[in-house]
């Protein structure tokens, strides 16, 4: 009994409320929104999930809830969303790792991240930065090329672990300018960092966001960020673009839906996140923790996507070799 | 004089009724998820981050610092009273403070585990506040091959805390070693043992084996065993104060696990489970009757308690003045601070010294108001022994399995608690003991992955490790621990021939 008074009570709410959203919003929002995080809590990706959840709630007037399904290098929570009913209240937070570099990484994924999903909306994307240590005395890309020319096979770089964006990104950069470096895995960027840092490696990539401390202090140098443009935050760093044209390794997010999905609700959902990206309080709070703000469209991201998946095939062949 | 100015600046902001309050909710919070089996600082620090950003950047972190040092506190009391580790580096304390509950001392071993926290704890922040350049210095420069030389030292100095035979533990160390390989090996990104279930892509999670091979299989073997743990009659203030020959043992071992524990903890990765591990086998080795160990000895519950406190005080340093967390709950906290626009690094204690020295200081209060909040809570936990085992022990397996279940939400580690408490079972009726292959378990994959890693960047070059001075030297430590280990008894047997 009380619970079918519940349910009259709520669906009275929802048309009520449905008069003042916007009539495209109004088919899919009248139940929770769910965005499956497959990394934890309090990471830079959990952090615009929270904020773009938290600006959805708030103008359409339904909740948009973050969930941290972690695990397995971010299987566990992709598999939970290509699981789950395509009927646009679970999305997929996905990111360069778990739907770019996991697809040709992990052999046996229990689910396609062609085929299981549709690309909605590519948000963000995070320029990493190619650091050295300030021993070696360098400055650009183009210095670590000629030194690591002149000392074949022995310079290290560090990242952050086998198959990583800090990784392969790498491994993309020796391939196009033919250098010969050792790549040393660590358990995390800031581990590898430290290695930067007591002179066990000589380069490491790194987020941008999480390395302002040790640029300041001198600690690290930067040579190059792996984003398309320069990051505005550093203007004086060059872009690998520059020595590498078309060059972009900057990890991003994309929010997928599973197959299936009302291809309607998809796009309402892709402008939803577009208008969220314009709020200035987001924008101001994105700036904040380093994030390049992209909000494209769904067919955009859909080719944006198809085009990393190949990227990172490549590279992930290339560090095979 | 700076010192002291600094000091005074800290406490003003730690002294505030604001933060007083937020380090009070922090620390009770953290005693609370640390006696909980399976809930961690890791999860309560995550799921207070949306509730953090309200408050100013400087009670926000004494709240969650006070939530990551305080579940070490509550951790061992599960250990003692159940033989159920609250947190990992608890399970340590499972080893001796479970017989002396068995014993009817259970109200001791909680005393000694609070004051030995304590103590830990005030020397891992007098570490941080004196010792702070000499520390960073260290962190700085190690890698590795430092290590692989720090593990190596552990698991040799540990190996031997099986209290039976030295081959049973060694085969124990062995198994938990290649239990260890279950994961996706750091290395080479190779599968090892997976079985292509992306659940064990990262390997065994180490609080579902402890919590099974200490905590579910003690249950299991609790169902053969009628009568369970002798109880205290009246716990009065008395019945806790430990006796004159406990005190006694209690300054030396208290003393040297905090000193292990300020080292361990201040080096990025290495963690409060190494140091409670570490500090136990030294207090073995250096023990004139070892053969007390894993029967209620003092010295096993005071060095560990008091190691992996001074460990949770000092792995602050690495996280705040090199921007490099050691743990996952140090990363979010760093996270955390990031977000406020403080940038964790070399120039933090410079640019945000009220923040700096207001944590240092609110340390002092915090493990103040710990004590102050434990050595009550003491009369409460001793009293848990006497509800019935008919409905204390499947409440403990309800609880296990929330606990479990709740760090990745994932049915196959509730799977695998029992998977483990099974094995547990098996092993402690066959008369092996699953503390070593804990020990094996959590050291080998580390060993491996800064072995490995040591020879990648020197080429396949073994002596590279002997040539760096502060490798070579715990590498030597090491072998003289060895050498010792197995010449003694020798020693002790010609002796014995050579007496009439």
């Amino acid at each position: 009994m009380m619970n079918r008074r519940t349910m009259i009570l709520s669906s009275t709410a929802t048309v009520a409320l449905a008069g003042v959203r916007p009539l495209a919003a109004q088919s899919w929002t009248s139940q929770p929104v769910m965005l499956i995080n497959p990394f934890s809590a309090g990471s830079a990706v959990d952090v615009v999930a929270r904020l773009l959840a938290d600006n959805l709630t708030a103008r359409l007037g339904s909740p948009f809830l973050v969930e941290n399904r972690t695990g397995a290098s971010g299987v566990i929570g992709t598999e939970a969303v290509a699981r789950a009913e395509a009927d646009g209240t679970t999305f997929l937070v996905g990111s360069s790792g778990s739907m770019g570099i996991n697809p040709s990484l992990l052999p046996d994924l229990p689910y396609d991240a062609r085929s299981d999903f549709v690309a909605v909306s590519h948000v963000v994307s995070f320029p990493q930065a190619i650091c050295v240590a300030p021993r070696l005395g360098i400055t650009t890309l183009d210095d670590l090329a000629e030194l690591a020319r002149s000392r074949p096979g022995e310079l290290r770089f560090g990242s952050s672990g086998e198959g990583s964006t800090s990784h392969l990104a790498m491994e993309l950069v020796n391939a196009e300018l033919g250098l010969d470096m050792i790549h040393v895995p660590y358990r995390g960027g800031s581990l590898a960092i430290q290695a930067l840092i007591s002179g066990e490696i000589d380069v490491a990539t790194e987020g941008l966001p999480s390395l302002p401390g040790q640029i300041e202090a001198g600690e690290v140098i930067p040579i190059a960020v792996t984003s398309h443009d320069r990051s505005p935050n550093y203007p004086e760093v060059r872009a690998v673009s520059e020595t590498i044209p078309g060059f972009d390794t900057a990890a991003w997010i994309i929010l997928f839906a599973r197959s299936g999905t009302d291809p309607q609700v998809v796009d309402t959902f892709a402008r939803e996140l577009q208008s969220s990206l314009e709020a200035p309080e987001v924008r101001a709070r994105l700036d904040e923790i380093g994030a390049v703000i992209h909000g494209r469209t769904q067919a955009d991201t859909v080719a944006f996507h198809q085009a990393e998946l190949e990227k990172w095939a490549r590279a992930v062949e290339l560090a095979k070799r | 004089m700076d010192m002291l100015a600094n000091m005074a600046a800290g406490f003003a902001v730690a002294l505030s009724w604001n933060t007083l309050l937020y380090c009070l909710i922090g620390v009770t919070l953290g005693t609370f998820i640390g006696v909980l089996p399976g809930i961690g600082s890791l999860a309560a620090v995550s799921m207070l981050l949306p509730v953090v950003f309200y408050l100013e950047p400087t009670t926000a972190l004494v709240m969650l610092a006070g939530v990551f040092y305080g579940a070490e506190y509550g951790g061992s009391t599960a250990s003692i009273l159940l033989n159920l580790p609250g947190t990992a580096s608890a399970a340590v304390t499972c080893l001796d403070g479970h017989p002396l509950a068995r014993q009817g001392r259970a109200g001791v071993a909680l005393f000694v585990t609070t004051i030995a926290s304590f103590f830990g704890a005030a020397v891992g922040i007098l570490v941080l506040t004196f010792a702070a350049p000499l520390l960073v210095h260290l962190a700085r420069n190690f890698t590795s091959a430092e290590f692989f030389a720090v593990i190596l030292l552990g698991l040799v100095s540990a190996a031997t805390i099986s209290s039976g035979s030295a081959l049973r533990g060694l085969t124990m160390v062995l198994f938990g070693l290649l239990l260890g390989t279950v994961a996706i090996d750091i290395n080479s990104g190779a599968q090892r043992f997976t079985f292509g279930i992306p659940a064990l892509y990262d390997g065994f999670s180490i609080v579902v084996v402890a919590m099974g091979l200490f905590g579910v299989s003690e249950v299991m073997l609790s169902i053969r065993r009628p009568g369970g743990i002798a109880q205290q009659g009246r716990i009065g203030l008395r019945s806790m104060i430990p006796s004159r020959a406990d005190m006694h043992t209690f300054p030396a071992p208290a003393t040297r696990g905090a000193l292990i524990g300020s080292f361990i903890g201040a080096l990025p990765g290495a963690g409060q489970t190494i140091a409670a591990f570490l500090s136990y086998g030294v207090e073995k080795r250096v023990s004139r009757r070892p053969e007390r160990f894993g029967k209620g000895a003092i010295e096993g519950i005071a060095a560990p308690e008091s190691a992996n406190n001074a460990a949770s005080i000092t792995a602050f340093l690495p996280t705040l003045t090199l921007g490099i967390p050691g743990s996952a709950t140090m990363a979010l906290i760093l996270g955390a601070l990031m977000v406020y626009g403080i940038t964790p690094g070399p120039m933090l204690i410079e640019r945000n010294p009220e923040l700096f020295w207001g944590l240092i200081a609110s340390f002092w209060i915090g493990n103040i108001m710990l004590t102050v909040l434990n050595i009550p809570l003491i009369n409460l936990w001793v009293r848990l022994l006497r509800i019935p085992y008919a409905y204390l022990y499947p409440t403990i397996l309800v609880l296990v399995c929330i606990g479990v279940f709740s760090v990745n939400l994932n049915v196959l580690d509730v799977v695998l608690v029992v998977g483990f408490g099974l094995l547990g079972y098996a092993l402690r009726l066959a008369g092996f003991e699953p503390a070593p292959l804990l020990l094996g378990f959590i050291l080998g994959p580390l060993l491996e992955e800064n072995l490995r890693r040591t020879l990648l960047v020197s080429r396949g070059d073994f002596l590279a490790m002997l040539e760096r001075p502060l490798s070579g030297t715990i590498l030597a430590i090491t072998a003289l621990l060895l050498v010792w280990a197995l010449a003694a008894p020798l020693w002790r047997a010609l002796r014995a021939r050579g007496a009439p």
